[in-house]
């Protein structure tokens, strides 16, 4: 995939003129009383450019969901603006899809109906919505577990699911908080490597947010490093990896360069992940 | 690491013993009709045994043989019939408006907050003392035995089903934003099934209320019913007529509590119940 390795290179360059599809314009926010402020967020600046992949790392509390649910249209900042492909976000839409830490699959519905909820919610055509629903399904290695409950999947497969539901209103837009952050390591890696693949056969640009350094550097084309007390961001990281990323991405020196630069922060922060 | 975008091999599922559920099954049952014979049994015995009066108590030979007379006289059916209407129907009542009133006061929070301490100061008052108001007013027919046991199962229901819809899992609900789904939407497809569990066990309080009240009812003033049969049995020193009544009362109590219970399973079929195969 030459064009998607181009690609990284160009928003490594960030070339004014590319039009973002998700801009943060000096948002913050702040939580609490009156009385007793709690700044969760301090004049936060970002782009991310279609088709694009960045990924933001940071200590717990340092206001990384805040930004994400900023972006999801679910609660509008104190200050500043969120806008999609530069229209202000004010209410959650179709062209934003997230996928939350816990896959959030409804028990009552099996995997099929989980997965098409959206298009049930939005009075779509249902049928087309499953037959969609299984392509997308067996894309994952999901096949044969549509009519399975979410209670029977691994915690990895309801992830997939959850991230299958998310892609069903074709978003252009996929925002990740700490998807992966209650699996197994292993399972963490299986699913890397599988949302490295999807986001590069989607082209849909994901907001990641991550505890981990390297899931960061392994499949974003910019990390971005925030500090808490108040959430600002220290410094965003170009990773230039080509794409398909591999497992062998991870023995690469510039995904190593790419984790130091990112660890260093953390280190005279006094390691406070 | 290679074989990564490989599907996730199917873990083969749990291998049950079929054979041996099932005779652990039927032990189950040969164990539970040993007990029952051996109560029966027990009962009839210690009756005889203490040469109990027969005012004071009977035994299950009498009993049975006062139930046979009554039946060839045609005393119970109607007595029932009516006891298990005004059941049914003060139920249905009681607990439909229970959770319509549990709805519009979730949907409106400040309507809820208001109500609230005014619902639990009524919810402790033991709704049978108000029995003979209920009676004052409507007479000693079927209505006022139906709204006393409506009276009695609304509240279980409401506060039930109030805690259960009071309770909103905040992922949920975000994930139906994320999806823009309309008030009426979450409520059909998050808030509703997450109440059915709360909603389900205030019915099985209600259920069991639901008889108590029509007796209590029938007791303070009525023509028909079990509970004007078992006064009556009373008067004339019936003993083992009384215990006849009491039986029959078990029955039904018994049968509503298991019909409500296999509703709740094919309801609330996603909850994993004690017992369960894994
Ligand atoms: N709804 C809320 N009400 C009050 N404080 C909140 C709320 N959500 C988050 N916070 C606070 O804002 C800060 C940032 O939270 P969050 O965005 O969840 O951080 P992160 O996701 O990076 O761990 C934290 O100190 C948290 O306690
Ligand atoms: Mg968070």
């Amino acid at each position: 995939m030459s064009a998607a390795a181009a690609l990284a290179d160009v928003h490594a360059a960030r070339p004014d003129g590319a039009r973002p599809i998700l801009r943060f314009e000096r948002v913050g926010h702040v939580f609490g009383t009156e009385s007793c402020p709690l700044r969760a967020l301090d004049c936060v600046d970002l782009d991310v450019a279609p088709g694009e992949f960045v990924a933001i790392v940071g200590a717990s509390g340092c206001g990384k969901s805040t930004l994400l649910r900023i972006a999801a249209g679910l609660i509008s900042p104190r200050e500043g603006a969120a806008s999609f492909d530069g229209a202000p976000i004010v209410e959650p839409r179709g062209e934003i899809g997230v996928v939350f830490q816990d896959a959030v699959m409804l028990p009552w519905f099996n995997v099929i109906d989980n997965v098409t909820l959206p298009a049930r919610l939005a009075g779509r055509d249902m049928s087309a919505a499953r037959a969609e629903a299984e392509r997308l399904l067996e894309n994952v290695g999901l096949t044969g577990f549509s009519q399975s409950w979410p209670s029977s999947l691994s915690g990895g497969m309801r992830q997939r699911a959850a991230i299958v539901r998310a892609l069903m209103t074709k978003p252009r837009v996929l925002l990740m908080d700490e998807p992966f952050g209650a699996l197994d390591a292993l399972t963490r890696e299986r699913m890397n490597l599988e949302l490295a693949r999807i986001a590069e056969q989607s082209r849909v640009a994901v907001l990641l947010i991550t505890h981990s350094i390297a899931e960061a550097a392994f499949l974003a084309d910019r990390v971005v490093v925030m500090t808490p007390r108040p959430g600002r961001i220290a410094e965003e990281i170009p990773v230039p990896i080509p794409r398909p990323r591999t497992p062998k991405t991870l023995s690469s020196p510039d995904f190593a360069a790419v984790c130091e630069r990112a660890r260093a922060h953390f280190l005279e922060d006094g390691g406070s992940e | 690491m290679t074989d990564a975008a490989v599907p996730l091999a199917v873990a083969p599922a749990a291998r049950r013993r079929p054979a041996s559920r099932g005779r652990v099954r039927w032990t189950n049952r040969a164990l539970s009709a040993a007990l029952f014979v051996g109560v029966i049994g027990a009962w009839e015995a210690l009756v005889r045994l203490f040469d109990v009066s027969p005012l004071m108590f009977a035994a299950p030979s009498a009993v049975l043989e006062a139930f046979m007379r009554g039946v060839s006289r045609g005393l119970y059916w109607e007595h029932l019939g009516v006891t298990v209407f005004e059941v049914v129907a003060g139920f249905s009542i009681g607990a439909s408006l229970g959770f319509l009133l549990a709805v519009a006061v979730s949907e409106f929070e400040r309507a809820g907050r208001l109500l609230f301490p005014y619902l639990v100061a009524i919810q402790s008052l033991p709704k049978v003392a108000v029995a003979p108001f209920v009676i004052l007013w409507l007479g000693f027919g079927v209505e006022s035995k139906v709204l006393l046991v409506a009276l009695i199962t609304f509240f279980p229901v409401l506060i039930n089903a109030m805690s259960g819809l009071a309770i909103q899992d905040p992922q949920r609900m975000d994930l139906m934003r994320v999806f823009r789904a309309t008030r009426w939407q979450t409520f059909r497809y998050v808030r509703l099934p997450s109440a059915a569990p709360a909603i389900f066990a205030g019915l099985n309080v209600a259920a069991v209320l639901a008889l108590t009240g029509a007796i209590v009812a029938e007791f303070v003033g009525a023509q028909r019913g079990l509970g004007v049969l078992l006064l009556q049995a009373q008067t004339n020193l019936d003993t083992a007529g009384m215990l006849v009544i009491l039986v029959m009362l078990a029955a039904i109590g018994l049968t509503i509590n298991v019909t409500v219970r296999a509703v709740e399973r094919k309801v609330t079929y996603w909850v994993a119940r004690r017992g369960d195969a894994p």
